[in-house]
């Protein structure tokens, strides 16, 4: 699954270690996702989405 | 992932009741051979309650960490639980066909192994998802 974590985040000034503190995940967890080896559960992206203000779909898609 | 030292001994702390109720479980079996059945039998199994105890609170520890780190130590325990039951299956094997007899491994043995085999799970899980 591809996402957009990394450029949401960066556009915002945050570290991983912040973003991993906002939802509550380790800082590897945010590492996993964002370089792609990771994909996270329905309730995180939807963490995500809430936290990014975007939709699930903005930030994860499947590559097609 | 960091823990304090205070929280590890916190969540071990039944394991080292479970270890303690192992020592005075062979005393007393030792020392009072002349019981027999049931009392016997429960003082041979002391250290279980302990050592359910320190899994249940192991679980809730497991539960209570974020989804990718739930999956690593799954993963540790998991090779754990499936080496122990080949390393046991093996030597069991060799014992039925005349090899390895009177070898055992005792709880001692069973539970080094078993921390070594989550360990070595642990540190291949970490290594994938870093």
């Amino acid at each position: 699954m591809k996402n957009r974590v990394r450029e949401f985040r960066t556009a915002r000034g945050w570290s991983q270690a912040d973003l991993a503190e906002k939802l509550r995940v380790s800082r590897q967890t945010i590492n996993a996702v964002e370089t792609e080896r990771y994909d996270p559960s329905l309730p995180l992206a939807l963490k995500l989405g809430r936290l990014f203000k975007c939709a699930v779909e903005d930030l994860f898609h499947d590559g097609e | 992932m960091h823990m304090s030292v205070a929280d590890a001994l916190r969540l071990n702390l039944w394991a080292g009741v479970a270890v303690l109720a192992s020592l005075v479980s062979r005393l007393l079996l030792r020392e009072h051979e002349a019981v027999t059945g049931l009392v016997r039998a429960g003082v041979a199994l002391l250290p279980i309650l302990p050592g359910l105890l320190w899994m249940r609170a192991i679980g809730r520890w497991i539960r209570g960490l974020d989804e990718l780190q739930q999956r690593l130590q799954w993963e540790g325990v998991a090779l754990a639980a499936s080496g122990m039951l080949l390393i046991a299956l093996v030597a069991d094997l060799l014992r039925v066909g005349g090899m390895a007899r009177g070898f055992t491994f005792g709880w001692e043995g069973f539970f080094a192994l078993g921390f070594l085999l989550y360990a070595a799970g642990l540190t291949l899980a970490n290594r994938r998802w870093r």
